[in-house]
């Protein structure tokens, strides 16, 4: 193998210094000034946070989200934080518990923010899932062929457990946990990152530094009070177990030597040697240990199929991948996966599979090129501000892609042949080919897909370490992370304005939600807002920005007229209109509706006699047709 | 972890007993408590039995794991069954802590010299010596 180092001496990996040499400098203990430092940007970093979070104003926000109000010693404990990692993974002697800690107060800073600044759950889908749970509440049972959101009743598992948790610690709905969902999930996913890693990698700089990045670049949202998010942990504690316990002793060598006469054999061989050679051993374990880790993941596997619609699928590609690529000698798993999956799919699941999963992806299979561009907004009608976070984001993506390509090529250059972390990285990206999964799947595979993107820019990273020392590296650790964190902030706090949900929107759902007879229309601005968390199936739901273009033309003609038509039918018990501040933030930014159209809803109904206002604070207004309201009104 | 012989058992057993004792505690601790029982404990009291002790990630790791599958799943089987009963699920997390912690003290007790982790006898992966990690 040609290495860069034979014709560039300057490349080499510099000798490395004595300890005297590294211990004493001009009379100073270098390292332990540094590890001080280290403990001191780190008390620094938290310091500034706590610091940074008085007097924000989250109403304050502009189009550019939570960015918009974040003041400075906001981004100054991040850019301590960051420089205090960057020292702390370039020491000689890595302590994995100090850099825990710094993954830790990231992972605070990044996802506690928003729930210490809104106390409340942020993101409208949240709520939704708040709802679910309160059915199992209610009726402690599930309804697999319910009208409304019946995905959620055909993989009940994480609503199941949230509305066993919220009975066994006497509270009075899920709201609490879920506030505190995307801190929990993304805290325990720390653990299965760091198996994963050190299962590709012996150095546990690069396993921290892997871990560090997953976090920098993990943008995509999918840490909220959601079955993906358990399903997440799950599929990644299976995929260290996996990675970890249960390589081959000789991947493919028993191969080769039974097809040696075959010259694609000896080559497989070869490959597969170098793969054995460059990718660590298993952990050491005894029988007992390795049954038990078996056990454990089976059962992650067993969860992961009656909790979410999509991971199974992916579990079962990347599970298969290692087996075919002879990386994990639990052959039987993916196996005992697609059982488990298809069992479920046709029994447990099969009132949602059969009449809405097959039709979709009988829609969609093979159009690589339409499940991709689904994900992506319509620029052409978005808001400035969203088409900056949108673009921020597109490129944040690609540059996270880019890095780690090169991460791998640079690897593949000096003889190593990732073969687990680059098929694992890849197989997600192979959904794209069945489903779009409404419009989420392209961002649902990069998501899966980031342990493994985040190890190849870790090694992109090392390779420095080992051509130019440990100052070059700590330097670009250091340059690589502010610049990631910048290019993290817009996609994920950019879209904050109409993320965030107030006290008084939440208000207003809940007066509509307990006071509304059960069989009632409800009309929403927009399904952005806190809604459908309480006694949701009662209710019809019609979102005017999910109308087809002539309905929302002949509404945004004669709203009053349009609407009142809308309202007056006798087949529903009730009916009425909700138009809040989020809905209306996202309606303008995403472009569903012209800029101010719900707005100017809002008003046209304010002052038509044809509309009454039952319910109005600051941030949220509820109208119902003022002739039924007097009519039924009366009945009631 | 290696240093903590008897003090996962004994985390162990008085969580559950803290659990089952504070109905009438008051909000958050109550919550707390409870969350820290379910999340944690039963699959701590498993993952011991695998003497994992010197793979501090990995015992949480699928403590954490094992408690959330085995809480889901019966949770699951309840929904399912229309047999919704928040303390049986609480029996059964309970049952399987303390069951798991007795068998891992009365393994430890009657193996007192018994090494935990890899060097109680590993039959995989390099012989003598654990994976070498590089900083």
């Amino acid at each position: 193998m040609v290495r860069v180092g034979q014709f560039f001496p300057a490349l080499r990996p510099l000798p490395r210094p004595t300890a005297v040499e590294t211990k004493r400098h001009a009379g100073f203990d270098v390292p332990a000034m540094r590890a001080g430092a280290v403990v001191l940007g780190l008390a620094a970093a938290g310091w500034l946070w706590v610091r940074s979070l008085d007097g924000i104003d989250p109403r304050q926000m502009t189009e550019l989200g939570l960015l918009s109000v974040l003041p400075l010693p906001f981004y100054a404990a991040l850019a301590v934080l960051v420089v205090s990692f960057a020292t702390a993974v370039a020491q000689r002697r890595v302590a994995g518990s100090v850099l825990f800690l710094h993954v830790a107060l990231l992972v605070l800073i990044l996802h506690a923010t928003p729930v210490l600044l809104y106390q409340t759950i942020r993101y409208a889908w949240a709520w939704k899932h708040v709802g679910i749970v309160d059915f199992i509440q209610r009726y402690q049972a599930i309804d697999p062929y319910i009208a409304v959101s019946p995905a959620y009743h055909n993989w009940p598992g994480f609503f199941a457990l949230s509305a066993l948790l919220v009975d066994l610690a006497g509270l009075k709905d899920v709201v609490p946990i879920a506030l505190w969902a995307p801190v929990f999930f993304n805290l325990i996913d720390v653990g299965p990152l760091v198996l994963i890693l050190r299962a590709l990698t012996t150095s546990e700089r690069s396993v921290w530094l892997g871990v560090w990045l997953y976090y920098l670049t993990n943008w995509v949202g999918q840490d909220y009070f959601a079955p993906q998010a358990l399903a997440l942990f799950l599929y990644f504690t299976a995929l260290a177990i996996c990675l970890g316990w249960f390589k081959p002793a000789a991947p493919l060598a028993a191969a080769g030597h039974r097809l040696r006469s075959a010259w694609a054999a000896g080559r497989l061989a070869r490959l597969m040697r170098r793969v054995a050679r460059t990718e660590p051993p298993n952990a050491p374990s005894s029988t007992v240990q390795r049954l038990g880790l078996l056990a454990i993941a089976v059962l992650c596997l067993a969860t992961i199929v009656g909790t979410h619609q999509l991971t199974p699928f992916m579990a079962i590609g990347a599970l298969a991948a290692l087996v075919l690529l002879r990386r994990c000698r639990l052959r039987t798993l993916p196996i005992l996966m697609v059982v488990l999956t298809v069992a479920w799919c046709t029994y447990p699941a099969l009132p949602f599979f059969s009449r809405h999963m097959l039709g979709s992806i009988g829609g969609s299979f093979g159009d690589v090129l339409a499940n991709t561009t689904a994900t992506l907004i319509d620029l052409s009608s978005a808001s400035e501000g969203q088409v900056l976070v949108a673009l921020v984001g597109r490129a944040f993506t690609a540059a996270v892609w880019g890095l780690a390509f090169l991460g791998g090529l640079l690897r593949l250059y000096d003889g190593h042949r990732d073969l687990s972390a680059a098929s694992l990285a890849a197989v997600p990206f192979g959904m794209l080919a069945i489903n779009s999964y409404d419009g989420e799947m392209l961002f649902r595979a990069y998501l899966l897909s980031l342990p493994f993107v985040a190890f190849f820019i870790a090694m992109l990273l090392r390779w420095l370490a080992l051509r130019w020392g440990l100052r070059v590296y700590a330097g670009g650790v250091g340059l690589l992370s502010g610049a990631l964190l910048a290019g993290f902030l817009f996609p994920y706090y950019g879209k904050d304005l109409h993320y965030y949900l107030t006290d008084a929107e939440i208000a207003a759902s809940a007066f509509v939600y307990g006071m509304a007879p059960p069989g009632s229309l409800l009309v929403e601005g927009s399904a952005d807002y806190p809604g459908k968390f309480k006694n949701y199936e009662r209710f019809t739901y019609v979102a005017l920005t999910d109308e087809p273009p002539e309905s929302k033309a002949q509404v945004l003609a004669d709203p009053a007229g349009s609407l009142s038509r809308w309202l007056d039918n006798p087949a529903y018990a009730a009916s009425y209109v909700i138009i809040t501040r989020s809905q209306k933030a996202g309606a303008d930014m995403l472009g569903d509706l012209p800029a101010g159209a719900l707005a100017a809803i809002e008003r046209a109904l304010r002052h038509s006699p044809l509309f009454e206002t039952v319910y109005a604070n600051q941030d949220a207004a509820v109208f119902t047709l003022a002739a039924r309201n007097a009519r039924e009104g009366g009945r009631r | 972890m290696s240093s903590s012989r008897w003090l996962w058992p004994v985390v162990i057993v008085a969580s559950a007993a803290l659990a089952a004792s504070g109905a009438h505690w008051p909000q958050p601790a109550r919550a707390l408590v409870m969350l820290w029982f379910l999340a944690v404990c039963p699959g701590m009291a498993l993952v011991r039995l695998l003497d994992l002790a010197d793979d501090r990630c990995g015992a949480w790791t699928f403590a954490i794991a094992s408690s959330l599958c085995l809480q889901t799943i019966t949770a699951t089987i309840m929904v399912y069954g229309r047999a919704w009963s928040p303390i049986w699920a609480f029996n059964i997390a309970v049952a399987v802590a303390v069951g798991a912690v007795a068998i891992d003290v009365v393994r430890r007790a009657t193996s007192p010299r018994r090494q935990a982790g890899p060097s109680a006898g590993p039959d995989d992966g390099p012989k003598g010596s654990s994976t070498v990690r590089t900083a």
